[in-house]
């Protein structure tokens, strides 16, 4: 099998339009077909139905669509530790990352540790904890910053110590204290369900009592940056982490509201495939084992 | 006079590069206070101002949250 097939067939169906995969991979709308025509001959399966709205995967297609993804993932990362290997680098290391690490922990720990390994190319992308878990698993990503803990026959996990929420609200809020049934009077601005710490949070608030479903939810957002606008300006409470309100606290835009000494706690770890070994991977893993809580805020 | 410099959220080795130009205006008794929120930044300016002729003092306002203050 043609590997450049695969992604003209990957493609094809990502965009449900031979044209778009076309205009995408800089080839003809013919090409692609033979592409398509050739990997169904190679597979011996028919993949695509073809109609006038467009194209369609078949249930045969469906399946091979869902191991085109993994496959060209981690042939691309593959093909790029290649690259870095041929021109001596061999120190490229991917990171996926859970959004709070990501924008309020990471940037610290990254610069420390090109400092001390020079030549390094990190590259980083956000995602939620279970994109995380998952690009580690299948995609070839080296090392995954989750919240909670995850461990399989394949993943490691390595915690990196405990962190705490809060309720906020606005800097000039008066009630720095509130009793739980108070809460069902306010306006919440709250993570998104697709982040872990929505459910810490859920979970957290069931054990004290408190149906999440009973408070008034305003807004749900996946961006911790935007509920901290809403908040600030004063048009409810929110639940957050600590590390991504310090500066708001400090600048007295936000201030941390206690509730009958409702705590939320939760962890962070660094998880990575123990199967692959990647000098840079190692070496990163041993600097976060060794200084990681210090660089971590 | 003080001279005040935010470097909250602000990323290595930014903090450090604008606390050093700031203080190379600065006349000499003046007062420079730097906020930080990460702890490398910290160290940065610790190894970096302790080699210089100037006395300084680092309170922890918030958990996480420093006022650095240098005086030249």
């Amino acid at each position: 099998m043609n590997i450049e097939n695969l992604r003209a067939f990957y493609k094809t169906v990502y965009y449900k339009s031979i044209s778009s995969a076309a205009r995408e991979l800089y080839l003809s709308q013919p090409t692609i077909s033979q592409q398509i025509k050739a990997l169904e001959k190679d597979l011996k399966a028919t993949l695509l139905k073809r109609t006038n709205r467009g194209v369609f995967p078949t249930p045969a297609g469906e399946l091979v669509y869902q191991y085109a993804e993994r496959i060209l993932n981690l042939y691309d990362n593959m093909v790029k530790d290649l690259e870095c290997c041929e021109n001596n680098c061999i120190n490229r290391l991917t990171i996926s990352a859970c959004p709070t690490i990501g924008q309020y922990a990471l940037p610290c720990t990254l610069h420390e540790f090109k400092r001390r390994y020079k030549n390094i190319t990190v590259h980083v992308e956000h995602n939620f904890t279970p994109e995380v878990i998952y690009n580690v698993k299948e995609g070839g990503i080296d090392i995954g910053f989750i919240e909670g803990c995850y461990v399989d026959e394949n993943i490691s996990c390595i915690p990196l110590g405990d962190f705490k929420m809060h309720f906020v609200a606005s800097g000039n809020w008066e009630e720095k204290s509130l009793s739980k049934n108070k809460l069902l009077r306010y306006n919440f601005f709250i993570i998104h369900r697709k982040c872990a710490l929505r459910k810490i949070i859920e979970e957290t608030l069931l054990a004290h009592e408190i149906d999440i479903k009973k408070l008034k939810i305003e807004m749900e957002s996946p961006s911790i940056e935007s509920i901290k606008s809403s908040v600030a300006a004063g048009h409810g409470l929110s639940i957050l982490p600590y590390i991504a309100i310090k500066k708001e606290l400090y600048t007295k835009t936000l201030s941390i509201v206690e509730v009958e000494g409702i705590e939320f706690n939760y962890s962070y770890s660094l998880i990575y495939n123990k199967k692959i070994y990647k000098k840079s991977k190692m070496d990163f893993i041993d600097f976060i084992k060794n200084n990681g809580k210090d660089f971590f805020c | 006079m003080v001279h005040e410099i935010m470097c909250m959220g602000e990323i290595c080795p930014l903090p450090l590069l604008k606390a050093k130009k700031k203080y190379e205006e600065m006349k000499e008794g003046e007062i420079l206070k730097v906020v930080v929120d990460h702890r490398c930044t910290l160290d940065n300016l610790e190894t970096y101002f302790s080699k210089l002729n100037c006395s300084m003092e680092v309170k922890e306002v918030l958990k996480g949250v420093w006022e650095v203050y240098i005086k030249k």
